[in-house]
């Protein structure tokens, strides 16, 4: 690609970013430096010097780091297994691997509650074998809550490093591992030595997808009442009825924390980039799984899934609830919540509002991830790193902060009045969706693009094929799933999205599913078994059009990322 | 794919027959969507019947109440700048009276003409300006508080059993018993003006207590008294705040979980607890879950409706107060559903704050005639100059006393019980229930009063009180493991010594005692 080229596309993408994320952005951090119409720092050293905030941020990190081990864990030799071996059942598991993803907002939590709850499932579990009784049951909910959080978004968030483990794994050359064989390094060399560094690039996309978003996860300390966590404080902040300016100065702690670890990172695994590796061009035999292995491989997957869906069945179990207390299942079950929250005015125009505003965001995305992964991996720009780095952030920034931003720009009188979300929020509805969800794409674009040799495309160009061509003709279909891949979990996240559309959806017109699962939450009585069955709706939906996609393209779900 | 798509489809209800022409009204309001449909509903077939055209409201979800109050301010502000009246909305329907005179003090809002046009409901009788110590209506006319609502106690009666409490909480102090450990679900305070109002009442009933105790009435109440009264407030507060399990702004959790037994009891709005409690008791024949208003520690309060300046509908909105504050508007908040003037689909169960509507001709279609809310509160009165000037100061108290060392306090708490409870250690009760030097009641609480009103010195101040609050904490706990420590070596010692009294009771003076009656009584005898 030619330079002018490289600098036109970084120029559009940059362009994009300042207005539609720097811009809102910094209308709202404003009240970290500006006080009473005069810049101040006092804001910032405030909130750095206060010891709970500190702690919080100190905490926040540990709680990053510890879920990414627990992530890598539970997601490396997940991976490993599913590249190297085949075994019945494993295209079943491929194709569920998202499913741990898909948890609708809200009700997610009453799911988990209702099975960790005092006198929730697994209580009444051990009540029935005589483990404990009814005075003295463990809380669950309450107890070791720096771990019970760090597992539980472990087994949220695997999915999103196996992915890029397993896609990572499959590209590797065999041949290099069989030449270190050859050499006598035995399997845990091979593995340590070779297959590690090669797939590098993978781990680090799915490791950094996960540590920026447990670093910043509210959901699920919120869940725990964890609250010493610097997300949970912004969010605590931000709801002050005294209008406190600290939260936004948390916000612009946590950005440039991001920001440096995400630098850090990358500055490490780039010692682990070798750009001549060969894709594995001759095709890996798979070692077929039986008698001890096979049992074991799928006890490991079934153990893991089922951990991870427990919050999935939650929902599911309390959609039909009419009673559920004290007992492993519940005493009484209805159909009628289904038929009250699917029949509700609001459902409908929620569902196709969704399927409009996250297939465009979906679209955007991956059009803009491609041109920034291109400019990252395939030019020589001296700021492309930056660029790299500043797709990453909106994973840091909460989302009601942003939603503020967009408010805030789009009021009369100011440059994107056009835009108001009061008249019609369409338009801010996919731009904030696409900014949200655009580092998925650029993550898997972008490892698609590390394990591709630069040489297929140089040989297109020494032909005579225009720079266009050869994006076309050879970049595209071979990082094509990649980029499926990540407008997949773009698509998905943006029809689960809540602060944005909480707060631009304003009339019911225009609501999104998230908003009309969070009014069916608010009625009292049985707002929240009408939100669950809705919500297991939406789960339904989600995963058949995954499945759906999949069947359009031919291929299972965990090979998605396989070029 | 198709069949799941087809589902709500299938379901979804027929469209409403849209008349022609209709005025539109534009109003920003956290209430639900069961508020929304039934006054909408009930407002543009009064409306039609009055004034003989129907009315679109185009209602603006945004968000809980805070959500909205940074949405005007961000809103007025561009609006100014552009030279603009107004934000485009006309009404502000829902939130809290606090929230309401805020954004009267921004200039947001602007007098309605409600008390030029109907003067007759603003009477003792009917719309009190003020009662249980709360504010009905702005003196300004700006805004106009509909229905009401109070903080109370739910609890669940399998957990109180299960955790050995005979004798279930029905005032704020029952939540200080260290049984409730952890099993406390607390309202926050920092996220709503009407939870950190729910706490003042808190306070002013211990004052009150203090008084009764002293033998003093609030006209001879000295400033000792006050601080005394003041001090236990705090420390109720306190150690209420140890037991919690957490302290939440979202209105539902509470009632849920105390529902689910998640926690044993917590501090709810009234019609959250009763719809709660109602719904268990229908879905689930359980009357586990119950609701209690403490007795002379409760304020009800309202939620009001203002017109927000500017307001490009304002004749529509004019008639939209009037109709929540007529009788026709005010059946709507509690009546039975499908009764004479009452929603028809959703039951809302809030309480009008008409006070002529707690009449038996009402009262029999009502879904809580029992509440009766100008009857079970206000008995005693409310003292303004005692606890409003320090509204703001309570708020970063708690959070810096409670919200933000909970950890820290939780451990001192539980470290005290451990070692017998605060009878038996003094000292760490004394570093537990310290007090920085601002938060002392008298002239320094007000220096304190004064700091909050400036952003910047808000955070310093809490920040130091957050300091304070831990390493009194920290001690506390290492205090109250020393002088566990220390129970148990004098227990050791005692132990030991009364150990060596039997050695030296069964070893040397019982036998020298036998030796000496045996040779006594033979001695004796003959």
């Amino acid at each position: 690609m030619k330079q002018y080229q490289a600098i036109i596309i970084a120029l559009l993408t940059a362009v994009f970013f300042v207005f539609f994320f720097f811009w809102p952005l910094l209308w709202v951090l404003r009240g970290a430096v500006v006080l009473d119409g005069h810049f101040t720092f006092s804001i910032l050293r405030a909130a750095l010097l206060n010891p709970v905030y500190a702690e919080g941020l100190l905490n926040s990190l540990a709680m990053a780091s510890a879920t990414t081990v627990i992530v890598i864990i539970i997601g490396l030799p997940l991976a490993a297994l599913s590249a190297r071996c085949t075994f019945p059942g494993k295209h079943l598991f491929s194709s569920l691997i998202l499913v741990p993803l898909i948890l609708p907002p809200f009700v997610g939590a009453i799911g988990i509650r209702q099975i960790l709850g005092q006198y929730g499932m697994l209580n009444a579990i051990l009540v029935r074998v005589g483990l404990c009784d009814w005075a003295n049951v463990f809380d669950w909910l309450g107890s070791g809550r720096f771990f019970a959080v760090a597992l539980t978004e472990a087994l949220h968030l695997y999915p999103i490093f196996y992915l890029n483990a397993a896609a990572a794994l499959s590209n590797v050359d065999p041949s290099m591992e069989e030449a270190a064989a050859s050499m006598g390094l035995s399997a845990f060399g091979r593995f340590r030595r070779i297959t590690i560094p090669l797939i590098a690039p993978g781990i680090f996309a799915g490791g950094a997808l996960v540590f920026i978003w447990s670093f910043t996860e509210l959901g699920t300390p919120l869940i725990f009442d964890y609250n010493r966590l610097t997300a949970v404080q912004i969010f605590d902040g931000l709801k002050d009825i005294g209008s406190n300016p600290l939260p936004y100065a948390l916000v612009a702690i946590m950005l440039i924390v991001v920001a440096l670890i995400y630098g850090a990172g990358k500055l490490l695994f780039s010692r682990w980039q070798y750009a001549v590796i060969q894709k594995g061009t001759q095709a890996r035999t798979l070692t077929p799984l039986r008698g001890i292995p096979l049992v074991a491989a799928l006890l490991v997957f079934t153990f893991i899934f089922a951990l991870a869906v427990l919050p999935h069945i939650g929902v599911i179990l309390t959609s039909v609830t009419l009673a559920w207390y004290k007992t492993i299942l519940p005493s009484k079950i209805t159909f009628d919540h289904y038929l009250n929250a699917l029949g509700h005015n609001l459902i409908v125009p929620s569902i196709r509002n969704s399927l409009f505003y996250s297939s465009l965001a979906a679209v955007i995305d991956v059009a803009l991830g491609f041109m920034i992964a291109i400019v990252v991996e395939r030019t020589k720009l001296r700021w492309r790193g930056w660029l790299d780095a500043t797709a990453m952030l909106p994973l840091a920034v909460p989302g009601i902060v942003i939603a503020f931003g967009y408010i805030g720009m789009s009021q009369p009188g100011a440059i994107f009045a056009a835009l108001n979300p009061a008249n019609n929020p369409t338009l801010l509805l996919i731009i904030a969706y696409s900014v949200r969800r655009l580092p998925y794409v650029v993550r898997a674009a972008s490892a698609g693009l590390q394990q591709m040799p630069a040489a297929f495309e140089e040989a297109g160009a020494s032909v005579g094929a225009s720079p266009a061509r050869v994006t076309w003709k050879i970049t595209l279909p071979l990082i094509g799933a990649n980029l499926l891949a990540g407008g997949l979990l773009a698509f998905s996240f943006a029809m689960l999205e809540v602060s944005d559309s909480l707060m631009l959806a304003q009339k019911q017109v225009h609501y999104p599913i998230t908003k009309a699962l969070y009014e069916l939450f608010q009625l009292l009585g049985d707002g929240r078994y009408l939100a669950a069955a809705f919500g297991v709706w939406a789960m339904a939906f989600l995963f058949v059009t995954i499945l759906g996609i999949n069947r359009l393209i031919g291929r299972k779900l965990g090979n998605i990322f396989q070029i | 794919m198709l069949l799941l798509l087809a589902v709500p489809f299938l379901l979804r209800p027929g469209k409403e027959a849209k008349s022609g022409a209709r005025l539109p009204l534009v109003i920003v309001s956290p209430h639900n969507e069961a508020v929304q449909y039934e006054f909408e509903r009930a407002f543009r077939r009064w409306h039609a019947a009055n004034f003989g055209q129907d009315i679109d409201i185009d209602w603006r979800n945004i968000g809980g109440t805070s959500e909205i109050a940074r949405y005007l301010d961000s809103s007025f502000q561009a609006a100014e700048k552009a030279g603009l009246p107004g934000i485009g909305i006309d009404l502000f329907f829902g939130g809290g009276e606090y929230d309401h005179a805020l954004q009267a003090k921004k200039n947001h809002t602007t007098p309605c003409g409600l008390r030029e046009r109907h003067p007759e409901w603003l009477v003792p009788d009917i719309i009190p300006s003020r009662f249980s110590g709360e504010t009905f209506y702005d003196r300004d006319d700006r805004w106009y508080g509909c229905c009401l609502s109070g903080f109370g106690i739910c609890y669940n009666e399998d957990s109180l059993k299960y955790r050995g409490i005979s004798s279930p909480p029905h005032q704020w102090q029952d939540l200080a018993d260290y049984r409730f450990f952890e099993h406390i679900a607390l309202a926050d305070p920092t996220k709503s003006g009407s939870i950190n109002k729910a706490f003042e009442m808190l306070i002013q009933q211990q004052i009150f207590a203090q008084l009764n105790a002293r033998g003093k009435t609030a006209e001879n109440a000295q400033p000792a008294d006050l601080a005394e009264g003041w001090r236990r407030a705090i420390d109720l507060i306190r150690r209420i705040g140890a037991n919690a399990k957490y302290f939440t702004d979202s209105a539902g959790k509470v009632t849920v979980d105390v529902a689910q037994g998640n926690a044993a009891a917590g501090m709810c709005i009234d019609f959250y607890g009763r719809f709660e409690s109602e719904t268990v008791e229908r879905n689930e024949s359980s009357a586990r879950m119950k609701y209690v208003m403490p007795e002379n520690g409760s304020s009800i309060s309202v939620d009001p409706i203002s017109m927000l300046r500017g307001a490009p509908n304002r004749k529509q909105a004019e008639r939209f107060i009037d109709f929540c504050l007529s009788v026709d508007g005010q059946l709507i908040w509690n009546t039975r559903v499908g009764q004479p003037g009452g929603p028809i689909r959703y039951s809302l169960r809030r309480l009008p704050v008409r006070r002529d509507l707690y009449t038996a001709k009402y009262l029999e279609n009502m879904s809580d005639p029992q509440a009766l809310p100008y009857q079970n509160t206000g008995r005693f009165t409310y003292q303004a100059g005692w606890t409003s000037p320090f509204f703001n100061v309570i708020r970063a108290l708690i959070k810096t006393m409670c919200i933000d060392p909970h950890d820290e306090l939780q451990h001192a708490w539980k470290a005290i019980n451990d070692a017998g409870g605060p009878a038996a250690c003094p000292q760490a009760m004394v570093v537990f229930s310290a007090l920085p030097p601002g938060a002392e009641y008298g002239p320094a609480l007000g220096q304190s009063a004064a700091a909050t009103a400036n952003k910047l010195e808000e955070a310093e101040l809490m920040r130091a009180w957050t300091i304070f609050f831990r390493n009194q904490y920290r001690k506390a706990a290492e205090l109250a493991r020393e002088e566990s420590r220390q129970k148990a070596q004098r227990h050791k010692v005692m132990k030991k010594a009364r150990d060596n009294w039997s050695v030296l009771f069964f070893c040397h003076i019982v036998p020298v005692l036998t030796l000496c009656l045996w040779n006594y009584v033979p001695l004796c005898l003959s």
